[in-house]
């Protein structure tokens, strides 16, 4: 049911878009176009089979995490 | 055909929106609490709810034979879940965001009520305008189950009756969620709440014969405050010294007093406009409190004859002797706490706490067993007599010359 | 980049309506935890710092007048450099601004209005009305913050005077109990929330504004007022709420709203007041992720930004769904990884860039032959 809704909503957005790109020949828009639809697909779609997928977050502040120490030694946050 | 179909798909995402909300609650789904209540039995909560019956409320027919609210009752390990099982017996799912009074029984206030008021400070549900009372030698269950004439809804009756009494006479307060909650998390600060009593039979005022008749036999009368050792409830104050604290708050917008007249009978002065600032000082590394009254006053009734209102010289003595009265109670009332209770109900922890800081720091963590009882309390009054009402001098003066 | 020209008054409501964006929601508690009744002063250094820092960012505007941020680094660390330290430093932009705040309305909403409602249901609607602004383009949010803007105000006036009737002024004191000590990261934590993201305003304004010589003065009047909104927000919640309970609650001014009471007749009108912050994070949304399509756009040399709004606001929709596993987590990353992350992004890149460009003016200075840039 979700994948059915996820897949008609792609459908719907592509059909929205891409007449358009496709008749001003936006080849570099079509690209982008399609590779993050891709990547929103894709995230929806694991989202429905994989309930707890982490968040993203944990990676940022891992590579954040040096920086934080050293403002939280010199006292700028807490 | 493309504007069709977008208007068709734009038709049916609308009819997904407007289908409605999942939290929607109509009113005719919904059990609207108007007072709640808690006592503790054994080692659970009793969870004791008036819900108003809004046909009966707005019914114009004589003798129905419903009660106008009702009360529905459960217990549990915790509150929350004492709320939830109720719905084994409400018909309706019970809403709170319309509570207008929160009732504490004694036996749960002397047992800490803290892990109580948690539930009510997070739940959005619950807002932070009701008022609390602590009931007084009864279970709150009780209290709650007594009817009351003019107001049929008894929750409504307690809280138009502690909000007109906190304005017009001054040993009662009405203290919200928020109020109470900060007065907890202070170290220079415990909480009081009024105590609420049932005068009279209960047994009979659970009855509609309570309601029936002009004289009702048994009813619900706040009397005095109940001193909090932080969430523990520790002891009670009567009505003189409930006055007293009143007074050193500041926030007392009316009351009356009396004070003796010629050694034969008494004047009463309405008292209009008070202000109280409390200041801490600290001398020779000793915490001192300074009271600074002032009030505002009628002549409101003279009942003894001889008294010269016209004279400014009785005005002045009239004054001096308000000005002794209060320091009384003021006194009375401090001097009680200190030697009996011993906890900072009054805020003069609070006090220090912001005018010295630095030496609060040192004393808050022992200042109730150490510096509160022991605290010299400086007072100063000032009271003036504005008016006399709508006459000046008493007629009674010439009754007692023809007599 | 479209071109598309927005007016100086709408750049002065962008600017504040962005300011005010979340920060309205979550700024008392986040100083009361750090610097209890002094939350106020905090918040009044906090602007200090922040003009400061604003000015700062301003600086590099007025250096490449008809560039964005993108273009900017592009020219001064070099093409492909430039590239890579954008790419990344709006990935986590978006993931921490647009996505989080998305994420922050639901999270309000379950927490205080409507508990048992899915949080996707709020995100998507919600989403779906940011998608349609950005989508329409930039003159047509600046058009709509104009028209918001009053609204905002009349409801934040009303809030205000309703309220006022309720201040306690010993609340605020004593004044500094604690020393100055603990101000710092609560200045810290407002310049965070209020000041730094300022930065993607580069990205929306020096190309798109019609009168450049004076959008910074614009930028500038628009902070003032935005950050002068949240002091008194502050200032409201230290005095009615005290700081006990502004530090507790989760969202102050909205139990603010519920303290409304006027007569026991004009009260429980919270719900009314939320609309305020319906716009504000509306705002904040929405030029967050114009900010970062627009960024990404420039980054690959896509000219047309229109295409790419529904696929990416696709990803911000359902990452906005799981990108807090909890609220402590959502906390402690506010505390420990986004504000050091908007240190980086709001004052030491454009502190690089300004370097940079100093550089570069020294080295053109010392080889005449070349040509100089264009100031």
């Amino acid at each position: 049911m979700n994948v059915a809704l996820i897949l008609m909503t792609a459908a719907l957005v592509v059909w929205l878009e891409l007449p358009r790109m496709l008749r001003e020949r936006e080849q570099r828009e079509l690209w982008g176009f399609s590779v993050l639809l891709l990547l929103g697909v894709g995230i929806s779609l694991t989202q429905t089979f994989i309930s707890d997928i982490p968040t993203p977050l944990i990676l940022v502040a891992s590579l954040l995490k040096p920086f934080s120490d050293f403002l939280t030694a010199i006292g700028l946050i807490q | 055909m493309k504007r069709i179909l977008g208007l068709l798909l734009l038709t049916l995402a609308a009819s997904f929106l407007l289908s409605g909300c999942w939290n929607r609650r109509e009113l005719n789904e919904l059990g609207i609490a108007v007072a709640a209540g808690v006592d503790k039995v054994g080692d659970k909560y009793r969870l004791s709810v008036q819900i108003a019956i809004p046909g009966q409320v707005a019914s114009k027919k004589v003798g129905s034979p419903q009660a106008p609210a009702t009360l529905f009752t459960s217990e549990g390990d915790t509150l929350f879940e004492a709320a939830r099982r109720m719905s084994q017996s409400s018909p309706r799912k019970i809403y709170f965001a319309h509570l207008r009074m929160f009732i504490i029984g004694e036996s749960l206030a002397r047992q800490g009520i803290a892990e109580v008021l948690d539930l009510l400070f997070r739940d959005h549900e619950f807002r932070t305008d009701f008022y609390f009372a602590v009931s007084k030698e009864n279970t709150a269950e009780e209290t709650l189950k007594i009817m009351t004439p003019i107001e049929t809804i008894p929750a409504n009756k307690l809280f138009t009756s502690l909000q007109t009494s906190e304005k017009i006479w001054s040993p009662t307060k009405a203290v919200t969620l928020d109020e109470l909650i900060n007065d907890l998390s202070s170290k220079g600060k415990h909480p009081v709440l009024t105590g609420l009593e049932i005068r009279g039979d209960k047994n009979i005022g659970e009855k509609k014969i309570n309601v029936e008749n002009i004289y009702t036999p048994s009813h619900l009368v706040y009397s005095g405050f109940a001193v909090f050792k932080s969430d523990r409830l520790i002891g009670w104050l009567n009505e003189k010294e409930s006055r007293g604290y009143r007074l050193i708050l500041g926030d007392v917008k009316s009351s009356v007093n009396h004070v003796k007249c010629r050694d034969q009978g008494k004047v009463v002065l309405e008292t209009l406009r008070t202000s109280a600032k409390v200041k801490g000082s600290m001398v020779k590394s000793r915490p001192h409190i300074n009271i600074r009254f002032s009030a505002e006053g009628n002549v409101g009734s003279v009942e003894c004859s001889g008294l010269d209102l016209t004279k400014p010289e009785t005005i002045q003595k009239l004054e001096t002797e308000m000005e002794q009265m209060t320091v009384r109670l003021i006194e009375t009332v401090i001097q009680k706490v200190q030697t009996e209770y011993k906890v900072d109900i009054f805020g003069f922890g609070e006090a220090i706490r912001r005018s010295n800081p630095k030496a609060w720091k040192s004393m808050k963590e022992d200042w109730d067993e150490r510096y509160f009882p022991n605290l010299p309390v400086h007072i100063q009054v000032d009271y003036h007599i504005r008016r006399t009402g709508t006459i000046s001098d008493s007629f009674l003066n010439e009754i007692r010359e023809t007599r | 980049m479209p071109n598309v020209k927005i007016s100086l008054r709408q750049l002065t409501i962008i600017t504040a309506l962005f300011m005010i964006g979340t920060a309205i929601l979550i700024v008392p508690s986040a100083l009361a935890v750090k610097a209890k009744q002094d939350a106020w002063i905090a918040a009044l250094i906090g602007i200090g710092i922040g003009s400061l820092i604003l000015a700062l960012q301003l600086l590099l505007s007025r250096l490449y007048p008809d560039m964005n941020l993108v273009q900017i680094s592009e020219k001064l660390l070099g093409k492909w450099l430039g590239k890579s330290v954008c790419f990344l430093l709006l990935l986590i932009l978006f993931l921490g601004g647009p996505v989080a705040v998305l994420q922050e309305i639901g999270t309000f909403l379950t927490v205080q209005i409507m508990p048992e409602t899915p949080i996707q249901a709020i995100i998507i609607l919600f989403g779906a009305i940011v998608l349609m602004g950005v989508r329409l383009g930039l003159e047509v949010l600046a058009r709509s913050a104009e028209l918001l803007f009053p609204w905002f105000l009349l409801l934040f006036l009303s809030l205000s005077i309703l309220l006022f009737s309720q201040v306690k002024w010993e609340n605020a004191l004593p004044i500094l109990e604690q020393g100055p000590g603990p101000l710092i990261p609560a200045v810290c934590s407002f310049i965070s929330i209020v000041y730094l993201p300022n930065m993607i305003l580069l990205m929306i304004f020096p190309a798109s504004v019609n009168r450049q010589s004076e959008a910074n003065k614009a930028v500038f009047i628009g902070s003032l007022i935005g950050s002068l909104i949240l002091l008194l927000i502050v200032i409201l919640s230290i005095l009615v709420l005290g700081p006990t309970i502004t530090e507790k609650t989760m969202y102050p001014s909205y139990l603010l709203a519920q303290k409304i009471n006027i007569g026991n007749f004009l009260q429980r009108i919270e719900v009314i007041m939320a609309v305020m912050w319906f716009i504000t994070l509306f705002f904040r949304i929405s030029f967050y992720f114009y900010a970062t399509v627009a960024g990404y756009c420039q980054i690959f040399n896509i000219k047309n930004i229109q295409p790419l709004v529904i696929p990416l606001g696709w990803i911000l929709t359902t990452l906005a769904v799981f990108i807090y596993p909890n609220v402590m987590f959502e906390h402690n990353w506010e505390a420990r990884t986004w504000t050091p992350f908007s240190f980086i992004f709001g004052l030491l890149f454009p502190l690089l860039l300004l370097g940079l460009h100093g550089i570069r003016k020294i080295r053109s200075k010392g080889a005449p032959k070349k040509s100089r840039f264009p100031e």
